[in-house]
């Protein structure tokens, strides 16, 4: 190959026209200005003095497909010596468009040179068929294949599908020197690539004629929205043995190595929303078939010490790109972050393996807790419909520990919460039956009767005695009480006469006197002390109130004659009044 | 005729309670041993079929929300265990296995802090029944009329003022009780039910349009405070209230 571009290198020189020696002269020159997007560029940096250093530009928009070539020239003509030394490039454009071949540089005799940069139009790829270069394409062409091989081109979203690519070449060709230009970028997939550890060539048939194949790349594809999706075209750079008409000395067909730029193609696969009709509520976004399960290590415990529950979704589908259910358990338990575990590989059939959340749970009183049945939705994209799995309900017995207690109660020490009081109690074994919606004694009429009753009846009752009382013909008790008024009469008589000694005295003892007849009944004038004093203490009198009452008597006595001062009966008049008073409480 | 067909009708009528009773005596006893012999579904049915004949009492809803408890069934265990302390209130072993019971639940509602007034009057209202406290009541009046009756028929004057005085203690009493039995009777009147389903959600308004404001779950107990068609306001102890769909809830009777 160096061989022949050397030799095409040199010959071309000969038809370059070189300026003057002493002057130094660097500079690029391209094979062409235009080009179609299929062909090649010659890109030659020709300096006419031998320098070092020689730095090429970057080539941005091209593959370097050869070079560089350095090919040195003298020539003597007509005793004039001529140099050149020229770096070749053979370049691919990458895209169309006006690219820019950059600056190179060179140092010659210590100073630096640069080129110009130059523009090339790169336009669409042009047939031209009777070049070597094109039958040689169009040989590749026909026995060089790439394939994408896709699963399934309407998936559900999240359902797996594979993606292959297969280069097919015949036996006519040998392939070399494969590259990918281009990678395909999966935008809206998530996407996981399957590494081929060696490839191999395999024996298939395309369009009905047997090809050798090659697997180049294996890729499983999870699509992440719904819509027509396009795959992006896997490009390859292969290097093509085609055998040409030559033979060589010992008869062998000479093949000419050709670079073939070979592309598969977008590919648009349309991929479908889930199903509205049916999704349940806790639908997560898994796709595939799986089991589900909760597993507790642990279902009678004491509350010093902890259990886990782990939340295990196992099986093929979009393992990891969906969240696992919730745990969920009752308020008095204590439940920490989950642990989350995935043991997950992937091969061409999708994700398969399993994920976990491990919960650790601490409960704290003892009691029985039912862990509910966690639902876990998936969808089944092969029988088109969504599967919801539950686990199954269970209890966990913490049959150790403090009772759930109100607040108040938590104040106590541990000590002082005794033993009666942390168990749960077993049933009654004696009862009263009543009768279930009884109307309620309280505000019925019966109670409201019951409730006034009795203020009737104290009323009729203090009307009755009342009327009795009166009716009631008892001479005794009408003597007492006219003494009763006697007294009362002769007290006011006494009182108005406070000023008038004498008088005050005499109605004063006969007040006395007429109280006593009253209340004790005596008809006999007979009142000496002494009577008075054994009748009263007949009575249950007390000792002292008699003693008032005599002593108020027989200052009366004294005072009807021996006269006494104005202040004197005042006071007299108000022990009288007491002397009375005392006698009537005790009588 | 007439009257002696009444007579009759009464008669069957309480021979059939007595029936009744000895009936649910027996399945109270049958219930027990099922839910000792571990057997608490068939204790449970045994338990029912007393309730299914109207008949009730603290025991039976006590036993058959231990055995819904033993069951782990927090909604149904809960809904007994409400009843059961409707009935009698002061128990301290209803109380306490209805503790075990609200561990079950899912919800954790911090109950509105009560005042010192309020934890006493609730303390002295739980000491009895509403029946109880009508009885006690109605007994002090009338033990007032009677000390009155003395005050008013004796003569002694010390005695008097004793009867008096102790009439009209009474009498205070009796008024104090009757106090007590209205506050137990508003008491006894709030409507409350327990949530039978595992989820529901609370709503602002009695309509999906609004706002959906908490969840709540299987076996909490809610206050009934208000209801329109389909639809019930529901107050739960820390004060929060909202609409919920009368489906989810089971009532107490």
């Amino acid at each position: 190959m160096n061989k022949f571009l050397l030799f095409f290198g040199v010959l071309s020189m000969g038809f370059l026209s070189f300026p003057a020696q002493g002057q130094v002269n660097f500079e690029t020159k391209l094979s062409k200005k235009r080009m179609g997007i299929n062909e090649r560029l010659r890109v030659s940096f020709v300096m006419n003095q031998n320098g070092d250093n020689f730095n090429p530009p970057s080539f941005a928009g091209f593959t370097v497909v050869g070079g560089p070539n350095q090919s040195v020239s003298n020539s003597w003509v007509n005793g004039v010596k001529s140099f050149s030394k020229t770096y070749t490039y053979f370049l691919t454009p990458n895209e169309k468009g006006t690219l820019t071949i950059g600056q190179a540089t060179i140092e010659i005799d210590g100073e630096i040179y640069k080129t110009t940069p130059q523009s090339v139009e790169v336009t669409q790829a042009v047939n031209n068929p009777n070049s070597p270069q094109a039958r040689a394409n169009a040989i590749a062409d026909e026995n060089l294949h790439l394939v994408t091989e896709i699963s399934k081109t309407n998936p559900y979203i999240n359902e797996a599908i594979t993606v292959i690519y297969k280069l097919y070449f015949s036996s006519e060709i040998s392939v070399s020197n494969v590259n990918e230009v281009e990678m395909p970028k999966y935008g809206d997939f998530w996407s996981h690539l399957i590494p081929i550890q060696k490839l191999e060539i395999k024996r298939g048939e395309y369009k009905g004629q047997p090809y050798n194949y090659v697997i180049w790349r294996k890729t499983v594809l999870y699509p992440q929205k719904q819509g027509s999706l396009v795959l992006d075209p896997l490009t390859l750079n292969v290097s093509v043995d085609i055998p040409t008409n030559r033979r060589d000395f010992f008869g062998n067909r000479v093949y000419q190595k050709t670079p073939k730029i070979i592309t598969t193609g977008p590919r648009s696969i349309r991929v479908k929303a889930l199903p509205e009709a049916g999704k349940p509520d806790d639908f997560g976004g898994a796709v595939g078939d799986f089991d589900f399960d909760v597993i507790l290590n642990k279902k009678a415990l004491t509350s010093s010490e902890s259990f886990q529950a782990k939340i295990k979704v196992a099986g093929r589908g979009n393992l990891n790109l969906f969240t696992l259910p919730k745990f969920s358990a009752p308020s008095s338990l204590e439940v920490y972050e989950p642990e989350h575990n995935e043991k997950v590989s992937t091969n061409l059939l999708g994700m398969e393996g399993s994920i976990s959340d491990t919960y650790t749970i601490v409960p704290q009183f003892q009691g029985k807790y039912p862990i509910p049945a966690i639902p876990f939705s998936y969808f089944d994209p092969v029988k088109e419909t969504y599967v919801t799995l539950y686990s199954a309900e269970t209890i966990v017995d913490v049959y150790e520990g403090p009772v759930a207690a109100n607040p108040r109660e938590k104040k106590q020490t541990q000590q002082q919460l005794v033993a009666d009081d942390t168990y749960f109690e077993f049933i009654k074994l004696t009862t009263n039956f009543t009768e279930k919606g009884a109307a309620l004694f309280y505000r019925s009429s019966l109670f409201w009767c019951l409730w006034i009753a009795p203020a009737f009846l104290y009323a009729l009752f203090a009307w009755v005695l009342g009327r009795r009382e009166n009716t009631r013909v008892d001479p005794q008790r009408i003597k007492q009480v006219r003494a009763n008024r006697l007294a009362k009469k002769y007290l006011s008589a006494a009182r108005k006469n406070l000023g008038d000694t004498s008088v005050f005295y005499e109605a004063l003892e006969r007040a006395l006197h007429n109280y006593l007849k009253a209340k004790l009944n005596i008809e006999t004038q007979d009142f000496s002390k002494d009577k008075i004093v054994q009748l009263l203490e007949a009575r249950v009198a007390d000792q002292k109130s008699i003693e008032t009452f005599i002593s108020s008597l027989s200052q009366c006595e004294a005072a009807r004659y021996a006269p006494r001062s104005q202040v004197s009966t005042q006071a007299d008049f108000d022990q009288a009044v007491q002397a009375i008073t005392a006698l009537d409480r005790e009588l | 005729m007439k009257k002696t067909f009444t007579s009759f009708l009464f008669t069957f009528f309480s021979l059939m309670v007595l029936f009744a009773q000895k009936d649910a005596a027996e399945l109270f006893s049958n219930g027990n041993a099922a839910y000792n012999g571990g057997n608490y579904d068939l204790a449970i049915e045994k338990y029912e079929a007393i309730l299914a004949q109207n008949l009730h009492s603290p025991a039976v809803y006590f036993n058959l929300a231990n055995a819904h408890y033993r069951l782990g069934n927090t909604a149904e265990s809960i809904y007994y265990f409400e009843q059961a302390k409707r009935l009698a209130p002061a128990d301290q072993a209803i109380e306490n296995n209805r503790r075990f019971a609200q561990n079950m639940t899912r919800d954790a509602i911090e109950a509105l802090p009560k005042t010192q007034l309020n934890q006493f009057q609730q303390r002295v209202l739980g000491v009895f029944s509403l029946h109880s406290w009508t009885v006690i009541s109605l007994s002090f009046i009338w033990f007032a009329i009677l000390l009155l009756v003395i005050y008013r028929l004796n003569r002694q004057m010390f005695l008097k003022r004793v009867f008096f005085s102790t009439a009209i203690l009474f009498l205070l009493l009796s008024l104090t009780t009757l106090l007590f039995t209205q506050q137990k009777y508003e008491q006894s009147q709030v409507v409350k039910g327990v949530i039978y389903v595992e989820e529901v959600a609370v709503w602002g308004e009695p309509n999906q349009r609004a706002d959906e404001l908490f969840l709540l779950h299987e076996g909490t107990t809610v206050e009934v405070i208000d209801d329109l068609s389909d639809w019930l306001k529901v107050k739960i102890a820390n004060g929060s209230e909202g609409w919920i769909q009368k489906e989810s809830l089971r009532l107490l009777d």
